[in-house]
């Protein structure tokens, strides 16, 4: 039993939480650009936040779903449809045996993911289901997904008993507007191991300006339009990035790492985005605009675990709302 | 008396990893020493961090913000815990006596142009021979310092002085293989990449391998010595 890709769409990987354990042979971790949305279509979907999902870009793929499975999809609004009719994101839907799932206009954010209670069927590399583009492995033969790429499930359930043909929707939602800010332009960073190295001019323009994503923007990392003040005088000795550093090239120019960076870069690693806004960052398109906030490390973690509370909180209650649900 | 040991700054690379900067010449000698503090970090006793990188001047520690977080609750925060462990158990790591280079990993290198899209142009600028750098580049013994950028590149130094050349200013395609001078650095691209090195040869010798239990074939501290071979030997490698 799968699921089997009938139209391909821009950029469709299978990810999950990434793969720990192996920058120092540098194996970057891989795994989802946005951990949030994918913590929260898991938990709908009665999964751990680190199960492995379809991360996929707009245009998305078309599928086809040869048994039936409960899903949920969110992040980015993609106007999903199921056998040509809405759903709706951040909740859980029963997608009969046979169905279609398509994605027909773009509404907002950069990427969705699809997350299955029947869970993906795949090979294990490294200890992560992850795809690593570069190496060309993990994941579904280590490359984004093609038509006619048939993914097997790993579980089989029984809905007939529950399950409203007429409605596929089940009667509740993660709401995530609770999670939305008042300020979508901000992004907070924490200053970067050569941030004081730098001189003032450079570090006051990184924050207070506002800097515009542009077309180089991908799963690799982000270049950001507007050069600072600053030319490289020195070379400076490689050392670890993550996802999330933001470096400085040597004419200027910002470029913040994402899932797919490099585990070593011998650029100024002027700051880092603070864990809570990398999901936010993850759903920002080329041209738009940000401004980076320097905030103190404890204020991070303080914020972090708020974040990290939340979705605990919203997997319990997903968790006891799907048991209760099923044995109904 | 014994050696000193080289002194360190913590600085935080976000909220879930601490850089141990050293502040010692960069070498050998303290690149032994990160090894062996990277080494006392390994230990199970260690298990919220989740992935290290030692580099030239730095180890980097990628901690479980979540497992040190519910076990921190009497420090400041996650990271001032973390800093406190690390400095716990770099405290009674010593300075590694200098290792014999016991087992020297020798690569076989093709310097043919065909392999050497810049060996012509290296050879011109330092002013020497293609066979003069192809000599250089063969008759000492690399350290590596760290693995980065790409699954496997290692990271090796110190190449002769008459063949230390910059990046190129643009990145551009390099096969697999191929083995590349930058500044004191000499390195191998494990996989297809734009790269910015000046490409001197390339080897038969695969330096990614995800099929095999330890899927690269050096590691920080190995010793390596390049030698020649032809093109016919690398195509029958």
């Amino acid at each position: 039993m799968s699921i089997t890709i009938i139209k391909p769409g821009l950029c469709d990987t299978i990810q999950d939480w990434g793969r720990a354990g192996f920058r120092h042979l540098g194996i970057n971790p891989s795994g989802v650009m946005d951990k949030f949305s994918t913590a929260i279509v898991n938990a709908l979907a009665g999964n751990t936040p680190d199960t492995a999902v379809l991360e996929m870009h707009f245009p998305a793929a078309t599928l086809h779903i040869d048994q039936d499975t409960l899903l949920a999809i969110g992040g980015g609004d993609f106007s999903p449809m199921l056998n040509g009719a809405p759903v709706p994101l951040w909740q859980p839907v029963i997608a009969t045996a046979g169905s279609t799932l398509r994605f027909d206009k773009w509404i907002s954010g950069a990427r969705t993911y699809i997350a299955f209670r029947e869970q993906l069927q795949l090979p294990n590399w490294l200890g992560s289901y992850s795809t690593h583009l570069k190496a060309g492995l993990g994941g579904w033969e280590g490359r984004s997904l093609q038509k006619k790429d048939c993914i097997g499930l790993k579980y089989q359930f029984d809905y007939s008993r529950v399950a409203n043909r007429q409605r596929p929707v089940l009667p509740w939602n993660a709401d995530v507007r609770r999670y939305s800010e008042s300020n979508p332009e901000t992004i907070y960073v924490i200053a970067g191991p050569e941030f004081h190295q730098l001189d003032t001019t450079v570090t006051s323009q990184f924050a207070s300006g506002y800097f515009t994503i542009s077309h180089q923007a991908d799963r690799m990392g982000y270049l950001l339009q507007e050069p600072l003040s600053y030319q490289a005088s020195k070379e400076i000795l490689s050392s670890a990035t993550s996802f999330g550093t933001i470096q400085l090239l040597p004419e200027g120019k910002l470029i913040v790492l994402m899932a797919d960076h490099q585990v070593t870069g011998g650029y100024p690693r002027i700051a880092q985005v603070a864990t809570v806004h990398l999901p936010k960052l993850a759903q920002l398109l080329p041209g738009s605009r940000l401004r980076f906030q320097v905030i103190q490390q404890q204020e991070a973690e303080r914020l972090l675990w708020k974040q990290q509370q939340h979705l605990l909180l919203l997997q319990q209650s997903c968790k006891f709302k799907l048991e209760e649900w099923l044995l109904a | 008396m014994p050696t000193p040991k080289p002194t360190y700054h913590f600085h935080p690379l976000g909220d879930q990893a601490v850089l141990i900067r050293f502040s010692y010449p960069a070498g050998a000698a303290l690149s032994n020493y990160i090894l062996a503090v990277y080494e006392r970090l390994r230990q199970p006793d260690t298990h919220y961090i989740t992935d290290l990188v030692p580099a030239y001047d730095s180890l980097t520690v990628f901690y479980s913000f979540q497992e040190c977080g519910a076990i921190s609750s009497t420090e400041v925060s996650v990271y001032a815990y973390i800093c406190n462990r690390l400095a716990e158990w770099i405290a009674p790591v010593e300075v590694p006596s200098p290792p014999q280079p016991e087992d020297i990993i020798r690569i076989p290198i093709c310097y043919e142009e065909a392999f050497a899209p810049d060996i012509g142009e290296v050879a011109k600028t330092k002013h020497l021979s293609v066979p003069e750098v192809i000599r250089e580049h063969t008759d000492r013994l690399y350290r590596v310092y760290m693995i980065g950028f790409l699954p496997g590149f290692p990271y090796m130094g110190e190449v002769h002085d008459s063949i230390v050349c910059p990046r190129k200013s643009k990145p551009q395609p390099v096969k697999a293989g191929s083995v590349g001078i930058a500044g004191t650095q000499t390195g191998v691209y494990p996989l297809d990449s734009p790269g910015g090195w000046q490409i001197i040869g390339c080897t038969p010798v695969k330096m990614f391998n995800p099929n095999q239990a330890n899927p690269v074939l050096l590691q920080p501290g190995d010793t390596v010595q390049f030698y020649p071979i032809t093109a016919h030997e690398y195509h029958h490698y």
